[in-house]
């Protein structure tokens, strides 16, 4: 648990913790997160929710229509779009498009 | 932390020769410290010369091997036993074998513990050894999804009753097998003994044996049919679903470097939206900035915990990922692949 807020961690999702062995330039957790959220937006893009970082522990995913959920790991992320839009995102369905922020 | 025990799932279909290999597998040395977990002990018939000692649920061999019921879930059995080897209730095992039944998925037992709160920190996942007869295997794989999914998830393939089988039939079989799973390590049985450290002792995840295992399941694919990432192909695009629900399995290479969150975002999409198809994913992979590869293994939604390899176990530095899925097109996951490696990146 975070002596500061509190919150329990939870159990660590098995995408965390390989980017950071990247030679010289690893990345610290928080830099990796952030890398992970902005591919997650752009992958996002087309169905206008954006996923921001909770307390860098907590992801909170936000639809069009102001919906909310707050989700602990990469894989409830996609479960909440798909709650939030009611609609699926199929990575073999969607030809992937490239968005540059 | 202490070293975390290593759990196999034995599996196999109902008459597969489970109980046989069990059998012989508990008079093996390689035995002497290791709880099995059994779900009666009339369906195995131990041999009662081997019985040392009788502790309520539990059978002490003379090997030193324990075994022991489930009673009720697995994930108590296994805390029970944990927490009487803790105390010296039982002798200190160093692995368990978990027998499941005939028709049961082992992707269950994996998951418990994987993700078990208590049981990861004590045990981590072993090879998975399935056997297949060699007389009944062939119409068993076309008649029940169950068989199928126990060869798919397997890390060792046992193929038993040789010596009942007819030898086309038996090696038109392995032809199947190596289809279905080219990544496992297949075994046929005879009179000869069983190589008990090949079935259970080499696994990915113990640190002394990862490098070798790579490179055993490495060239078990090297004669498979790579698929060169490439681009999507132009109108129209390929189906999704490949028409028809067979499994079958498909290699595919990466010749850069990839980006490991942008590989873990697709993956973990992937497996979201597909993964009572993707029955089983193995790779290595050569990860953008990173010296050494990582080992991915995933069975259906479940990732292990990826492992790092001291150094490439060849001088290929390509990325090979080795995937058994059912019904879904293999031009689309390598096309989707590609997408998200190249626009994300």
């Amino acid at each position: 648990m975070c002596g500061v807020c509190g919150n329990f961690d939870g159990d660590a999702h098995w995408s965390q913790g390989v980017g950071q062995i990247q030679a010289e330039a690893s990345l610290t957790r928080r830099a990796e997160r952030a890398h992970r959220i902005g591919i997650i937006n752009r992958v996002l893009q087309p169905s206008r929710v954006r996923v921001t970082d909770w307390q860098g522990r907590f992801y909170l995913v936000s639809g069009p229509t102001g919906k909310q959920q707050v989700v602990d790991s990469l894989a409830h992320v996609w479960q909440a779009v798909q709650d939030i839009t009611g609609r699926c995102i199929d990575p073999l369905a969607v030809p992937a498009t490239a968005t540059h922020d | 932390m202490t070293e975390r025990i290593p759990v196999n799932v034995l599996t196999g279909f109902l008459g597969s020769g489970k109980t046989r290999m069990l059998n012989r597998l508990l008079r093996d040395p390689l035995f002497a410290n290791c709880a099995v977990l059994i779900n009666e002990f009339g369906s195995v018939g131990i041999d009662h010369h081997l019985v040392d000692q009788v502790i309520g649920d539990l059978l002490l061999l003379k090997s030193g091997c324990i075994c022991c019921t489930i009673r009720g879930d697995l994930a108590t059995a296994l805390r029970d036993l944990y927490t009487r080897r803790d105390s010296g209730l039982i002798p200190r095992f160093t692995r368990v074998v978990v027998e499941t039944t005939g028709l049961a998925d082992p992707a269950p037992v994996v998951a418990t513990v994987l993700y078990d709160r208590v049981l990861q920190h004590h045990f981590r996942v072993g090879n998975v050894i399935t056997t297949v007869d060699a007389l009944n295997g062939a119409a068993n794989l076309v008649t029940h999804p169950e068989c199928l999914k126990q060869v798919a998830l397997a890390d060792r393939l046992v193929l038993t009753k040789l010596d009942l089988a007819n030898g086309d039939a038996a090696e038109a079989l392995t032809q199947r097998l190596q289809a279905i799973n080219p990544a496992a390590c297949l075994v046929r049985t005879g009179a000869s003994d069983l190589d008990a450290q090949l079935l259970l002792g080499d696994d990915v995840f113990d640190p002394a044996q990862k490098s070798q295992e790579v490179m055993r399941w490495l060239e078990n694919t090297r004669n498979r049919q790579f698929l060169a990432l490439r681009p999507p192909p132009a109108q129209p695009p390929n189906p999704i679903i490949s028409g028809h629900e067979e499994t079958h399995s498909f290699v595919i290479c990466l010749p850069d470097a990839v980006d490991w969150t942008v590989f873990s975002v697709w993956l973990s999409l992937l497996l979201h939206q597909h993964g009572d198809r993707v029955l089983r994913v193995k790779g290595l992979l050569n990860i953008a900035g990173a010296e050494t590869p990582v080992v991915l293994h995933g069975v259906q939604r479940l990732v292990y915990p990826p492992t790092h390899l001291a150094a490439w176990p060849d001088d290929d530095r390509q990325s090979r990922l080795v995937f058994i899925v059912r019904g879904l097109a293999a031009s689309r996951i390598e096309s989707s692949l590609h997408d998200y490696l190249v626009n994300y990146s």
